[in-house]
């Protein structure tokens, strides 16, 4: 069995049939002789028995120690081995899952914050809008008003001058009517008179 | 700076003056642009360079036998001609006289007047006019009946504006800006 387990490697079924077939080929002998009484009921049949008996057991524990254990401890470690890995992907996930739940909670108060920011700043923008409008509408005005006074005093100085030429014209006019011979010389001579003092 | 136009004109002036027949030369001088004003083919040809010296010299010589104009003149526009200054001869002219009246006292007075003045009164302004400006006055007197009445007077760069017109304009600004 030790030549067979170590130069052939079997599997766990063969190995299990091959237990059974040794089982069998012990014990079928003496279950064979179960209908001869003679023997059987003896003492030294009894002891048969009991050989039988530990012979097939110490091959079943043998082969059970030999390939069970390492079997088990295998599978045993395998399963274990399963276990931490699946509780360190576990404690990956609920830490990714924690992460993810802190970087949630973080966006959340993010947006929360950008919330207050945005109607912060929509109602600073609103107060500067409605006061540069404000201010706008005063320099409209303003500038409406100097236009207007502006106006009025080109429309003063526009009439000024227009009297100012209609009573010049006019004057000019009934001078030239009334202007006689003796008024002429007497303005040429006031002339003379004038560019004599100067000389003087 | 002087001019060049002055330079020749200040010439001819000493030169008029020394034969003492300023007035005949400033004259002259006078019927000879009168007579290039009205034939400027006549300027262009002795302006040419394409017409020779003795061609220009003979038409300058046959234009001056026909104004009866002295060899003063003449030989005045020989030097002008030789130098190619014809085209400089009207601020030639001008110059010429300022130089005469300088140098004869004469000031140049331009009275512009409504109306005509009477003799009396022209006498009246240029004993007036001489006495402001030092000198002997010849006038150039012009009719504006726009004057109104009075009389506007230039000596030089000075005027005197006794018009009506030039009052009323007065008037007219003065009540314009009140």
């Amino acid at each position: 069995m030790k030549l067979l387990a170590g130069r052939w490697s079997l599997g766990d079924a063969g190995v299990r049939i091959i237990g059974l077939t040794l089982f069998g080929a012990v014990s079928l002998p003496a279950l064979a002789q179960e209908g001869s009484s003679d023997v059987t009921d003896m003492p030294i049949g009894t002891v048969f028995r009991w050989l039988n008996f530990l012979l097939v057991f110490g091959v079943l524990a043998y082969l059970i120690v030999k390939y069970g254990a390492p079997y088990f401890k295998a599978r045993a470690e395998s399963i274990a081995k399963s276990i931490a890995e699946a509780a360190q992907t576990r404690a990956a996930a609920e830490r990714e899952l924690q992460e993810w739940s802190q970087k949630l909670s973080s966006v959340e108060r993010e947006i929360e914050e950008e919330r207050r920011t945005a109607q912060r700043e929509s109602a600073a923008d609103r107060e500067r809008i409605r006061a540069l409008a404000k201010s706008e509408v005063e320099k409209i005005q303003q500038a409406a008003r100097a236009e207007i006074a502006a106006a009025e005093r080109a429309g003063a100085q526009e009439l000024r001058a227009i009297a100012a030429r209609l009573a010049t014209d006019r004057a000019g006019a009934l001078i030239r009517e009334q202007m006689s011979a003796a008024a002429e010389a007497a303005l040429f001579g006031s002339f003379v008179g004038e560019l004599e003092r100067t000389v003087s | 700076m002087r001019t060049i136009a002055q330079h020749y004109a200040d010439a001819l002036a000493e030169v008029a003056i020394s034969e003492n027949s300023a007035d005949k030369v400033r004259r002259e001088l006078r019927d000879f642009l009168a007579l290039l004003g009205e034939s400027p083919q006549l300027g262009l040809l002795l302006g040419s360079p394409a017409v020779s010296r003795a061609n220009k010299h003979a038409v300058a010589q046959a234009l001056v036998e026909r104004m009866g104009a002295s060899r003063t003149l003449r030989n005045f526009l020989f030097v002008v001609i030789d130098q190619r200054r014809m085209g400089l001869l009207p601020e030639i002219q001008q110059a010429f006289e300022a130089k005469l009246d300088e140098l004869q006292g004469v000031a140049r007075a331009d009275v512009i007047s409504a109306r005509d003045l009477s003799e009396r009164e022209r006498k009246q302004l240029m004993t007036v006019l001489e006495r402001l400006s030092g000198r002997r006055v010849e006038a150039n007197y012009e009719l504006d009946p726009r004057l109104i009445a009075g009389a506007v007077v230039r000596v030089g760069s000075t005027i005197y504006d006794g018009s009506v017109r030039t009052q009323l304009e007065r008037l007219r600004l003065r009540l314009e800006s009140q």
